[in-house]
């Protein structure tokens, strides 16, 4: 039988239950997982009146010390679906001006967060204990259990601008692409993923080829 | 602010209330539930996390009628996979998307017994009226889009109250939860099935 009492505890361990409990869900499985591609046009552009394009030869990266591994991937992945879309390429040797120029930048980060486990770090001196050393107000200077974790991020930021539409020292935009992920597994498979992603860009910009 | 308050004053007055019944009861409750409306694009899966606990005293006046507070916990979560999404600016994201949401709730409850309480079978009818802190997350790629806060929580319910005992019995319950909008959070709507002990002191 469940008395009064019993029934007091049982709210005790509710309330406790649901002051200290906060789900989450579990991790994604794979790192493909954490991948994000994200594309914007600029609102109005015509995107009809464009047949040719310029893209360098060369990935811009921006900060940290790069060793452009990917950059052939990226060039050869964004040309492939430039020429898709039935542009021409130019080249900066030829005297025709392209109706866009596509630039791709990449970018990657370093994160890390340690963090200390030690629970026992918080118990300080004991008063009663006198005025031996090391005198009241110190604490213990256990060691603690520290854990660390770190990760790197890439990002490839693809922007499409339109020199001929140049104003005021500015140049539109009038598409930009950017894809974002963990830097993490072998070399074929970011190689792949970068592959996926970018065409992953262009599927979601059907705008694109009129 | 001043909601968190009505909130808080609503629900402890309800329990100080009780010290003055002389049959109380008390209920543990375990709940499955089926997010509606709005909020079952939110999550469309059906979660199979929820508690809730709580007290109720019978009026001397209506010994069908009892007054009390209840607290409560739900844990909903759906891993959508991979979505492309059109955002309010016209940008369009894909990504592996999983929403997913902690509700705590604290509400002031009134039932009423069909039946009399010395019956094997009572079926009941409950309200509830209260506030919620909420916290609706959306995680998509490595990032995290987070809206908190608290909103007003209201909850019907019915249902049939087994007599096991005297003291004790079982409820076997239909319940539904809403949760206006608030603090950037999707309005909340649920659908519940409820099984629950209890137990009652005279």
């Amino acid at each position: 039988m469940i008395t009064k009492n019993s029934s007091r505890g049982l709210l005790k361990i509710l309330l406790s239950v649901a002051l200290f409990s906060a789900c989450t869900p579990s991790s994604p499985d794979y790192i493909a997982d954490y991948d994000l591609v994200y594309t914007k046009e600029r609102s109005g552009y015509d995107f009809s009146a464009v047949h040719t394009y310029f893209l360098p030869d060369s990935v811009a990266h921006v900060g940290g010390d790069s060793k452009h591994i990917y950059d052939s991937t990226i060039l050869k992945s964004l040309k492939t679906n430039l020429d898709a879309l039935g542009w021409t390429r130019l080249t900066e040797t030829g005297t025709e001006k392209a109706d866009v120029m596509v630039f791709p930048a990449a970018n990657e980060v370093t994160y890390a967060s340690c963090t200390a486990y030690c629970w026992y770090c918080y118990w300080g001196w004991y008063p009663g204990w006198g005025y031996y050393p090391p005198y009241p107000g110190y604490g213990w200077g256990y060691p603690s259990d520290i854990v660390c974790a770190s990760y790197n991020t890439g990002t490839v930021v693809v922007t499409m601008t339109d020199p001929n539409k140049a104003a005021n020292d500015t140049i539109p935009v009038a598409w930009v692409g950017i894809l974002n992920g963990l830097l993490e597994g072998s070399q074929a498979e970011i190689t792949s993923r970068i592959n996926t992603n970018i065409d992953q860009m262009f599927i979601q910009s059907p705008y694109l080829k009129q | 602010m001043r909601k968190i308050i009505l909130m808080t004053i609503c629900v402890l007055g309800s329990g100080f209330m009780l010290a003055g019944y002389a049959q109380k009861v008390g209920e543990f409750s375990y709940q499955a539930s089926f997010p509606t409306g709005k909020f079952g694009d939110f999550i469309g899966k059906t979660s199979w996390v929820g508690f809730s606990g709580g007290g109720r005293g019978y009026l001397k006046s209506n010994e069908q009628l009892s007054i009390g507070g209840s607290l409560s916990w739900f844990y909903m979560a759906d891993k959508k996979g991979k979505q492309t999404f059109t955002g309010p600016e016209g940008g369009v994201t894909t990504g592996n998307l999983t929403n997913f949401t902690n509700i705590y709730g604290l509400m002031a409850v009134i039932q009423y017994d069909l039946k009399k309480r010395n019956e094997k079978k009572v079926p009941y009818i409950r309200g509830g009226l209260g506030g919620a802190y909420q916290n609706q997350n959306s995680d998509i790629g490595i990032y995290r889009i987070q809206n908190d806060g608290f909103q007003f929580m209201m909850n019907a319910e019915a249902g049939v109250n087994f007599n096991m005992s005297a003291n004790n019995g079982i409820v076997l319950a239909a319940t539904y939860h809403y949760l206006p909008e608030a603090s950037g959070m999707v309005t909340t709507s649920f659908f519940g099935i409820k099984l629950a002990v209890t137990s009652f002191s005279y």
